[in-house]
């Protein structure tokens, strides 16, 4: 799947693509920032963002971007938990993925969560 | 010292003992795997608090710590690191590129500050840079500084939010009333009003959302 990451702390990017290549996850491109027009322009299949570090609201941010791609796969990726986690599920993420993972945690999560539609990291709840 | 420092070098040949305290777990693994490829660093383990990590039996010479990814207050985790590790030297992480939240770090004891944008080379020129005994401080935030001082030297000082206003601030953008925060911080709603009224003439706002705001993107909160 071709996909489009949302991370500004880059020394970490590189890093990351391999765990997400470990899910099958190709990254074309990866954005500092929510940009809505880019990622309707790249149209990815995949979209794996940090919601802890976006200009807008995190639930905002998911909702615009399931809005622009209706059906990519959406993972949020967040240190959040409780209601903030609720609220990235209910913007319309796919994924919602804590930061206490571990890297093979994180592709099988993916995976899974690609088989079955959905997924939420129960360290989110 | 301010700014990047040129070719730094290690006084000994023996390699820099680093330790990485890092909330997220993967980034605390890719920052190991960055800084475990140079052969003068010497990766001892990571930790996803200071609290958590090991420091009198890892004897760290220098701490990279993450100061976005923790639940607990920097200067606590610098007095932890100080009372356990006071040999260590700390190099904080961080995704803000305000220069309020690098002052904020050095008081409390860091010795280098990084933004988490830059290159793994200059990460490791950072951390050896550090090692040596120099300050390392990310030159975007630097330039910060040193405009705000010549801009007006001292009145930054002046404007500058106590600890308690700092800790009173946090509570506001933790959507905290002032009858909590008086409960929390064992002080009269009055004294809080007045902190509160302190906070908004320093910060030249009017109310307590933007208070919560300026806390959010100053790293506060």
């Amino acid at each position: 799947m071709d996909s489009y990451v949302v991370e500004p702390q880059s020394l970490f990017v590189p890093y990351l693509s391999d765990v997400l290549a470990g899910a099958e996850l190709r990254v074309v491109r990866v954005a500092p920032n929510l940009d809505v027009d880019d990622i309707r322009a790249t149209r990815p299949d995949a979209l794996f963002v940090d919601t802890d570090f976006l200009d807008v609201d995190p639930a905002d941010a998911v909702s615009a971007m399931r809005a622009a791609l209706p059906r990519a796969f959406i993972c949020a990726y967040t240190n959040g938990e409780g209601q903030r986690a609720d609220r990235l599920r209910f913007a319309g993420a796919n994924c919602v993925l804590s930061k206490r993972s571990g890297p093979r945690e994180i592709a099988d999560v993916l995976r899974t969560a690609r088989t079955r539609g959905s997924f939420t990291d129960p360290r989110c709840d | 010292m301010l700014g990047s420092i040129a070719a730094p070098t290690l006084s000994s040949t023996k390699p820099v003992r680093v330790l990485v305290v890092e909330g997220q777990a993967l980034f605390a693994k890719a920052l190991c795997q960055v800084l475990a490829g140079d052969p003068e660093i010497d990766v001892v383990g990571d930790s996803d608090s200071m609290v958590n990590a090991p420091l009198r039996r890892l004897r760290p010479d220098l701490i990279v710590l993450d100061l976005d990814g923790h639940h607990v207050e920097f200067s606590e985790a610098m007095r932890t690191c100080r009372e356990h590790a006071p040999q260590a030297k700390v190099c904080v992480l961080s995704t803000h590129v305000q220069p309020e939240v690098m002052q904020r770090c050095l008081s409390a004891g860091a010795d280098g500050y990084v933004v988490k944008d830059i290159l793994p080379a200059e990460l490791i020129r950072a951390v050896k840079s550090i090692a040596s005994g120099h300050a390392y401080v990310d030159p975007r935030v630097a330039g910060g500084v040193l405009k705000r001082r010549s801009n007006g030297f001292g009145r930054a000082a002046q404007n500058e939010l106590s600890v308690r206003e700092t800790e009173i601030i946090r509570l506001i953008a933790r959507g905290m009333s002032n009858k909590e925060i008086s409960a929390k911080l064992h002080l009269s709603e009055k004294t809080v009003k007045n902190h509160i009224s302190r906070i908004f003439a320093k910060l030249n706002i009017t109310a307590r959302t933007q208070a919560a705001v300026h806390a959010i993107k100053t790293g506060l909160a």
